[in-house]
């Protein structure tokens, strides 16, 4: 069961107006988790009741809260508005951090949905992004530097996710069979597919990027160390050869997987891909648990 | 008559054979110096070689052309230090595997510099992303003849599939090995080829032996 929403899309908005005086419809979209035409009507309704004013500035219109008015909480009374939205900050100040969340989550998919038109992350512009995101260039700019900044956030929750694919297998015990580790092979190419511009930019810009390097070669060590940490553990279980150095066997294994993916598995279509993934899995399981225990 | 022309054009073949190597001499040490790739200019590359700035384009038509030249060597290095891998048979060893891999990758460790530099110019430049895809096919095309003919004979997993399983192996080592810390000496050396030696047998030769 998920959790019960705390706050309506009425109550989302009109966080982020007070957060952030000035802001946006695009901004409010993005913190009621809907698109521009719908954030519309919520804003309107805000601004009905007086909680809200609308300006336009430089033909944009902007939105700030009227802090001093009465804002009914229940059916039985009222509290001052800047009262209630301080102590609603003063409880945490996750909503930046969710916001941040948020603003990432739309990038990702603009970046994504581009890459899809033909576009690769080399060559897009903060431009096309934002306007893909539908993001104003000072949201973009309050949350990421620049495209290289932009590129190591991205990729850092898109090689968690990969990580994570194949979490069941590698955090867990050995595989009861060859099919439950293709499978869990399975999932972990589905999901490169998915972020393969993230992953492919990530890999080509390290090349030419410091900042990029320093962040591809730290993940491919948190990766590495998973591996190494799945071997270590197999070894003491009695599942893996004893004969591995899991250290530098993890190695070996993560960067034959990195080149792999980038250079094989996604250049590949239909059955040739389905080969590389079987490949793949042979591989896998020869290195690691065939013949041991 | 015919005899001097002859020697006219083999004495500026020979002029020019020399400016190259003096190019790529240069080009080896500001790379080794810690200088990269994608920074340096052609003034710089002149300077280090000690010709003119404009004698560069007669040697070279720009600098990937350069670095093309610089990756020749290596790639026939390690197509030959390969050759130990490929003729092993079922009669070899581990011992004769780990031979065989440490020829490989010693091979290697004196032109870290220029495939990293390869490595890393093949992000954007598609001519040298070639000639880095023709080195690995090549490879790729060896172990695989490797694979189906133990297979034939019995000393390789007869399960997997010759050419995905090639072309996975001759990738991974190819990151593996460029991404040795190019100082590796003693045991840390002996550590990485000991682990890439088990790596290979397990996945090749392991099966088809104990079974």
């Amino acid at each position: 069961v998920s959790a019960p929403p705390l706050l309506t899309s009425h109550g989302l908005a009109l966080l982020c107006i007070a957060r952030e005086p000035g802001v946006g419809i695009a901004e409010v979209a993005v913190a009621v988790e809907d698109t521009e035409p719908a954030a519309e009507p919520i804003v309107d309704d805000l601004i009905a009741a007086g909680y809200v004013r609308r300006s336009v500035e430089g033909g944009a219109e902007t939105f700030t809260v009227s802090a001093d008015l009465r804002a009914s909480v229940s059916a039985g009374g009222d509290v001052a508005l800047g009262a209630l939205l301080s102590s609603v900050f003063a409880a945490g100040d996750s909503v930046h951090a969710t916001r941040r969340h948020q603003v990432m989550a739309r990038l990702l998919l603009a970046v994504e949905e581009l890459f899809d038109e033909g576009e690769t992350f080399g060559e897009l512009t903060v431009e096309r992004l934002i306007s893909e995101a539908g993001l104003s260039r000072s949201t973009f700019y309050s949350y990421v530097g620049d495209k290289s900044e932009l590129l190591q956030a991205l990729a850092a929750d898109v090689i968690e996710e990969l990580l994570d694919s194949a979490a069941d297998w590698w955090e867990r015990d050995a595989p009861a069979s060859k099919a439950e580790l293709s499978d869990a092979l399975r999932r972990m190419i589905s999901t490169y597919m998915r972020h393969r511009v993230i992953i492919g930019a990530l890999g080509d810009m390290a090349a030419s990027d410091a900042g990029v390097r320093q962040q591809f070669l730290a993940l491919m060590g948190r990766s590495a160390a998973r591996i190494a940490r799945h071997i270590a553990n197999g070894q003491k279980a009695g599942f893996v050869s004893r004969e591995l150095d899991p250290v530098a066997t993890a190695t070996w294994l993560n960067w034959t997987t990195e080149r792999g993916l980038s250079m094989l598995v996604a250049p590949a279509a239909g059955p040739e891909r389905e080969r590389m993934h079987t490949a793949m899995t042979d591989m896998y399981w020869n290195l690691l648990y065939e013949g041991a225990g | 008559m015919a005899t001097r022309a002859r020697r006219g054009k083999r004495t500026r073949e020979q002029r020019l054979d020399e400016g190259r190597a003096r190019l790529l001499a240069a080009a080896e040490r500001l790379l080794s110096s810690g200088e990269s790739f994608s920074a340096l200019s052609i003034g710089r590359l002149a300077a280090e070689a000690g010709i003119p700035r404009t004698r560069f384009y007669v040697y070279f038509e720009d600098k990937n052309e350069l670095l093309r030249a610089s990756f020749e060597r290596p790639s026939v290095d390690v197509q030959q230090a390969s050759t130990a891998w490929w003729r092993l048979d079922g009669r070899s060893s581990k011992d004769d595997l780990r031979l065989a891999l440490r020829g490989l990758v010693e091979t290697y460790r004196p032109h870290h510099v220029i495939v990293s530099a390869v490595l890393d110019a093949a992000t954007t430049d598609a001519t040298i992303r070639q000639a880095l895809n023709a080195m690995m096919a090549g490879n790729t095309a060896n172990l695989r003849e490797h694979i189906e003919r133990g297979q034939r004979e019995g000393w390789v997993d007869p399960r997997l599939l010759p050419a995905e399983t090639a072309a996975w192996l001759s990738w991974g080592s190819e990151r593996g090995v460029f991404q040795l810390p190019p100082d590796a000496t003693g045991t840390e050396l002996d550590r990485i080829v000991d682990a890439y030696t088990e790596f290979v047998w397990r996945i090749l030769y392991a099966p088809a032996r104990d079974g």
